[in-house]
């Protein structure tokens, strides 16, 4: 009996001193959920944020209508309305971005707050955030003399995102966009503010492919055409490609709210891509 | 009554062999040197562009006594500044099936530790990633600073030998040969 003892307790030392060490885990699993691939769907801004120290640049093109055919190649010959842009992340819930549109030469400087987001703990099972953008229209306009002011407009969001099992993401955006200023035929005095809710959705095909569709219904005017969008996304480690079509033609919210006047499902729709890549600005401690 | 001196009499030896047992181990373990905050690194490139991955929760065990070098690090704690580069990475290593990186080995050479100069060590053993180990010869620097020794060490890991696929899109394509970087600070237990 004492033999035995003896033996197993000099086992035990002998195993402490020359066995591996236990293997522990650093880390625990990564808490926060990818709901999209990218800060921006086509149009609409998502849930996801530029991470704290990290720079994303992105170019968007959205040609013509594909209705016109092999003419100008399915809308590819025609005008391209470009939109370039860069956003930082200034701390891990915060980011700011400065975009420009080829079209109207419209500038765009835009915030995104984003301090509740979906774990896989489980005790946060949404992600809820707030974004708002500030668009400059700095083309000249030879029938009237804008002041500054009068050439602003505004888009904010609400966000309200959930990703279900490991494929399906879904985001609700009620949102409120302004223009200052409005040119109209009409004697009837247009709408300046417009309410309306972004609705997108992203199914994922495998760890790098994924489908998405943005929709912009408009509360205040629910007769008026409503954008619609699909995209099929590549996301890499440093880029995500987006390929896409879409009835829309601009690439900031309240301009494709306001501006929309294609129907999808009617056949107009145009062919489009985007690039995002980021870069690492800060060196993480 | 009888029984009751039996049961003294075991529970005198079983103390005393536990004694004995604790004094051989701190024994063991007074000649082992340790660290959990070491620095592990690996630099990549795609073509034009390099980048480089750190992480410094490397976890190293060199027994002198037994002559075994051990070091593990959890993988999901390398950072290579982009996120969503990480997160790539984590899937290219599928660091939830396999965590770790690992090298388990002994000391090819014996440490002056009355040298406090750079001395250069060899170590051959198994360096396991992906769940797939290898055989390597690892050669290191080593200096001593007061109770801890230095220790730098570079390598190289081609991903084919441990069934890893480099990432690559179209033509684009990471380069399949991996340097690793280790520096650590080994303290006397």
């Amino acid at each position: 009996m004492r033999s035995l003892l003896f033996i197993l307790l000099f086992l035990l030392v002998f195993d402490l001193a020359q066995a591996q060490m236990e293997r522990k885990r650093a880390t625990k699993n990564v808490p926060d959920i990818e709901l999209f691939s990218s800060t921006s769907l086509v149009t609409a801004q998502t849930v996801s944020i530029v991470p704290e120290g990290e720079m994303q640049s992105a170019i968007s093109h959205s040609f013509g209508t594909i209705r016109s055919g092999w003419g100008d190649l399915f809308g590819l010959d025609n005008n391209a309305a470009v939109h370039l842009a860069v956003d930082y992340g200034i701390t891990k819930n915060l980011s700011l971005g400065l975009g420009r549109t080829s079209v109207d030469d419209v500038f765009d400087l835009r915030l995104k707050w984003m301090p509740y987001k979906q774990n896989s703990f489980g005790n946060k099972p949404i992600s809820m955030g707030i974004y708002f953008n500030i668009g400059l229209e700095t083309l000249e306009e030879r029938r009237f003399n804008y002041s500054f002011i009068e050439r602003l407009n505004y888009h904010s969001s609400f966000f309200i995102a959930r990703k279900f099992g490991n494929r399906i993401s879904l985001q609700l955006s009620p949102s409120l966009s302004h223009f200052n200023t409005l040119v109209s035929q009409n004697t009837n005095n247009p709408d300046h503010t417009i309410f309306s809710t972004l609705f997108l959705g992203r199914l994922k095909l495998n760890e790098k492919n994924f489908l998405c569709f943005e929709t912009i219904p408009i509360n205040t005017d629910p007769e008026s055409v409503r954008h619609w969008a699909f995209s099929y996304e590549i996301a890499t480690g440093g880029h995500v490609f987006q390929l896409f079509l879409q009835s829309g033609y601009l690439f900031t919210e309240q301009y494709i709210i306001k501006q929309t006047s294609d129907s999808f499902w009617d056949g107009d729709i145009r062919l489009g891509f985007a690039i995002h890549r980021v870069y690492q600005m800060k060196k993480r401690s | 009554m009888k029984v009751q001196k039996i049961i003294n009499s075991n529970l005198k030896f079983y103390f005393f062999t536990a004694k004995f047992m604790v004094f051989i181990s701190v024994q063991v373990l007074a000649q082992s040197y340790y660290s959990e905050v070491g620095t592990a690194s690996f630099t990549s490139s795609i073509p034009y562009y390099e980048f480089t991955g750190s992480s410094n929760q490397l976890t190293g065990l060199i027994d002198v006594s037994e002559n075994t070098v051990d070091f593990y690090l959890d993988l999901e704690t390398l950072d290579s500044g982009i996120k969503k580069r990480d997160k790539d990475m984590r899937l290219t290593l599928e660091t939830k099936k396999y965590p770790f990186a690992e090298f388990y080995g002994i000391l090819l050479d014996s440490i002056d530790f009355k040298n406090t100069q750079l001395q250069s060590i060899r170590t051959k053993g198994n360096f396991s990633i992906h769940g797939v180990s290898q055989e390597i010869e690892v050669k290191g620097n080593l200096t001593m600073i007061d109770n801890a020794l230095k220790l730098t060490a570079e390598w190289i890991v081609k991903l084919d030998d441990y069934d890893i696929i480099p990432p690559s899109f179209f033509i684009i394509k990471v380069d399949p040969i991996q340097k690793i970087y280790i520096d650590v600070l080994l303290v006397r237990q």
